[in-house]
């Protein structure tokens, strides 16, 4: 210890501080919406509530777990992420796999990435994309909300590297053994790739959970709404510049749920994807490749 | 496992190919439309129907056999017990009495049904029956896709959905172009957008107060409220007023009652004495009530916060018991609500605006109108949609409606928002008023149509202690905002915002821009960060930044 110098403990000091903050930062607004979700509403409208419920009570949950639609939402939201993230993954490796091999291998090796990192940059744009999505007839199905999504490049891109960094003897073995590409993809490459796989899933599990714009252009029907839709609509519902509200307009704001219950259904959206993080943490391991090949 | 992959790779080449076909056939389709200029593939849906049709006559001509009619829709939970919104007291209703079946797209929730309208419109595959806003309808419009009402309209529109439209002012004109009709307007009137006074009457009592008769006597409440303790707490923690940070263009909270006081009225189009139309905002009255806000804000009168608070957040300061005073609408029960509590004293009420001098203030109005229903051009029935608003106003307002209104409307007195198309009495809530208070009077709701009842429950509940239904009180009530717009309408206080047309050319390319100008000036003055005088340099920026070119083009439409 006595070897660090004054100066550099004087950055580690300040590293801790301006970091602690950062994590202060990003954990403030999840404490406020748990702290407003506890709360009574007349202390949340009156905007009293900031880091400790005020008004203890669980009048929110309960009325989260009634809530029909948040329900249907909720489900919705765990079918699409129980199609979407294995055929993304399954896609994922199955294209990275052959990308990944050198080009006397694979001679359009170069041509097929370009192809790829191409729909990386530019895409149709929303209303073709949409004309495209009604003409296969995906439309207010969800496969709209799994299909079009189904080939991330960039998470091509993160297995292919990590497939090349892998040594080729292993590859060479397994051929000698007689395994064939799809043997050697399944039995040699995927059970030392658990930590970029786990990356994946998370990505795609994330990216799936959280997005909502296509639910709103795809669906027809509140009742396929995903959850972060449902949850942008109700929140967006009650943010309408309120010029000049009519009585009818103001009854239907008024019949929207309260702030303390939607502050309740975020923490109930968000809470899976919290739960997700330290169960694939074992995954993130290095290393698992050390030792595979001798001499 | 082989086999396994071998298959997910053959579904794969399938899907890719799928996808190349999907492509080229809607290229295909693309083309179809255009050629035959707008009648959409959806028209097969309803042509099973075609000829077969007698002519229906009548307002309520039922057809037979029936035509289905597409539409879309707004996700309600307005509904009697039972329905949905695919299938309810009105769906049913259309279909039993006219012979419409009304099939939805879609149904998606108010705050995306915009958007999702916006996308359909691009899709080119139209609904038959198109609720829009305003700025879709001109698009609709200028791409020749609505079918021509006017006729079917004279036709088919039953008396009492005339009177409606012809309440006050012409209700239909936001749908009207070259002298032709293109669409029905979900009118409302105009009194609702009436601003008024709204004062904490317990603060008021606290410091012997009497409710304002000038403009003057205003600004002295608001200095009392900011400086004279009006909770009693000891404490100097209170402002006199609240604002919100879209100023004039905001909702509750905003100025634009303290504007029309001093007989400025912002963002208003309206013809002065030579006949020409100007715009509100660049007049110098504007000026006054800007020297007046910079000097309350000077003195800490205005929650200095104010320019980031938008309605929620500036309604939860005033919920916080830090404010006395503020303008609004009719509807300012709603955003004050959550601080009528038990074990709270505070209360809210209603004036009219003040005036500054000897001249009686006039409150702006604006024409309120929300979706409006249009046709698609190519359907075979547009008088279908004439018929829709027919019913609905007769099922609500007309000589069925003592019998049948409690089941169309439901408990609430809001099943109208799960019909497809809307009409409400224009300007109905002020007769609601009058009936109301006549009924508390008698102490007999028996005269009460269905939603004049559900207020006349939700007083007698308050009055009963249930502190919730408060607003009921405060709008429909003796002492509400519905009798300060009466009070406007007997002493004739009201003066209307002209323009009621979708935007101009301008309007759309500049008035963004000119919007954020007018904004960022005002807010700049009420803070003290430029001179009063910096007003006379907006004006003049405003006009040459394409206000003058603005008022060019209103002066057209409206000579």
């Amino acid at each position: 210890m006595h070897l660090i110098s004054r100066p550099y403990r004087m950055f580690l000091v300040f590293n801790s501080v301006v970091l602690a903050f950062l994590a202060l930062l990003c954990l403030f607004p999840i404490i406020n919406v748990l702290a407003v979700s506890f709360s009574s509403s007349s202390a949340a409208d009156a905007g009293e509530v900031v880091l400790w419920p005020v008004g203890f009570t669980l009048k929110s949950y309960d009325f989260v777990l009634q809530g029909g639609e948040f329900n249907t939402a909720f489900l919705y939201s765990l079918l699409r992420v129980a199609l979407g993230v294995p055929i993304g993954a399954v896609i994922t490796m199955l294209i990275a796999y052959p990308l990944s091999k050198e080009s006397h291998a694979f001679p359009q090796r170069t041509l097929y990435v370009w192809i790829f990192v191409f729909t990386m940059l530019f895409n149709g744009g929303l209303i073709p994309t949409f004309l495209i999505i009604k003409e296969v007839q995906l439309l207010n199905t969800i496969w709209a909300l799994v299909l079009p999504g189904a080939v991330s490049v960039f998470n091509v891109l993160l297995m292919l590297n990590f497939f090349r960094g892998l040594p080729k003897e292993l590859e060479d073995a397994s051929l000698i053994d007689g395994a064939s590409h799809f043997r050697t993809l399944w039995s040699v490459y995927l059970p030392i790739s658990l930590p970029s796989l786990a990356t994946i899933l998370l990505f795609t599990l994330v990216g799936h959970w959280n997005s909502w714009f296509d639910g709103m252009i795809y669906m027809n029907h509140v009742d396929k709404y995903p959850l972060a839709t449902y949850l942008q609509s109700i929140l967006n519902l009650t943010a309408i510049p309120q010029t000049n509200l009519t009585l009818e307009q103001a009854i239907l704001l008024k019949s929207v749920s309260s702030r303390t219950a939607r502050a309740a259904q975020i923490f109930v959206a968000a809470f899976p994807i919290l739960l997700v993080y330290p169960f694939l943490q074992k995954y993130f391991v290095k290393g698992l490749v050390i030792g595979s090949v001798k001499g | 496992m082989k086999r396994f992959f071998q298959n997910s790779f053959l579904v794969l080449c399938t899907l890719a190919l799928a996808m190349t076909a999907a492509c080229s056939s809607n290229g295909a389709s693309n083309a179809n439309n255009r050629n035959d200029n707008g009648a959409s593939p959806g028209a097969s849906n309803s042509s099973d129907s075609g000829n077969a049709s007698e002519e229906s006559d009548g307002p309520f001509g039922k057809y037979d056999p029936p035509i289905t009619m597409r539409a879309t829709m707004i996700e309600t939970d307005f509904l009697n017990e039972g329905d949905t919104v695919e299938d309810n007291v009105w769906t049913r209703g259309y279909s039993e009495e006219l012979g419409v079946q009304v099939k939805y797209d879609w149904v998606v929730d108010g705050a995306n049904a915009g958007e999702k309208m916006n996308i359909t419109l691009a899709s080119g595959d139209l609904p038959d029956l198109l609720g829009v806003n305003q700025s879709q309808f001109k698009q609709l419009l200028e791409a020749g896709q609505l079918e021509d009402l006017s006729e079917v309209y004279e036709k088919y529109a039953s008396p009492q959905l005339k009177e409606f439209y012809s309440s006050g002012a012409d209700g239909l004109l936001p749908a009207r172009s070259d002298d032709k009709l293109y669409g029905l307007t979900y009118y409302s009137g105009s009194y609702d957008t009436s601003p008024m006074l709204w004062i904490r009457t317990d603060w008021m009592n606290n410091l012997g107060l009497k409710p304002p008769a000038t403009m003057d006597e205003a600004i002295g409440m608001i200095k009392a409220f900011a400086e004279e303790d009006p909770d009693r707490n000891g404490k100097d923690d209170t402002y006199g007023i609240q604002l919100n940070k879209d100023l004039f263009g905001g909702g509750d909270f905003n100025p634009v009652g303290f504007a029309n006081g001093y007989h400025a009225y912002p963002g208003h189009w309206f013809k002065d004495d030579s006949g020409k139309a100007s715009y509100g905002s660049i007049l110098p009255e504007m000026k006054t009530v800007l020297g007046k806000l910079q000097e309350m804000y000077k003195a800490g009168y205005i929650d200095p916060e104010f320019g980031t608070k938008d309605v929620a957040k500036a309604g939860e300061t005033v919920m916080s018991d830090k404010v006395g005073l503020f303008f609004g609408y009719m509807t300012s029960p709603f955003s004050v609500s959550g601080m009528i509590k038990d074990g709270s004293t505070a209360d809210w009420l209603p004036y009219p605006i003040p005036s500054a001098d000897d001249k009686p203030a006039l409150v702006q109005n604006n024409m309120s109108f929300g979706s409006i229903y249009a046709v698609r051009k190519g359907y075979e029935h547009p008088e279908a949609l004439i018929k829709l608003m027919n019913f609905a106003v007769e099922k609500m307002f007309g000589e069925s409606a003592a019998a049948e209104s409690a089941n169309y409307l439901g408990s609430s007195g809001q099943g109208f928002q799960a019909a497809p198309v809307r009409l409400l009495k224009p300007n109905k809530n002020v007769f609601i008023y009058q009936n109301v208070v006549a009924a508390l009077e008698a102490n007999d709701p028996s005269a009460l149509n269905t939603e004049e009842k559900s207020y006349f429950d939700g007083i007698t509940k308050y009055r009963g202690g249930d502190k919730s239904q408060w607003w009921f009180e405060r709008i429909f009530g003796p002492d509400s905002s519905q009798k300060v717009i009466q009070q406007y309408i007997d002493n004739d206080a009201i003066t209307m915002n002209e323009w009621v047309y979708p935007p101009t050319d301008t309007m759309v390319s500049k008035g963004g821009t000119l919007g954020k100008l007018e904004l960022e000036t005002f807010v700049k003055i009420i803070y003290g960060q430029a001179p009063v005088d910096a007003f006379d340099k907006f004006v003049e920026d405003w006009k040459k930044l394409g206000g003058e070119k603005m008022m060019e083009e209103v002066n057209q439409v409206l000579q």
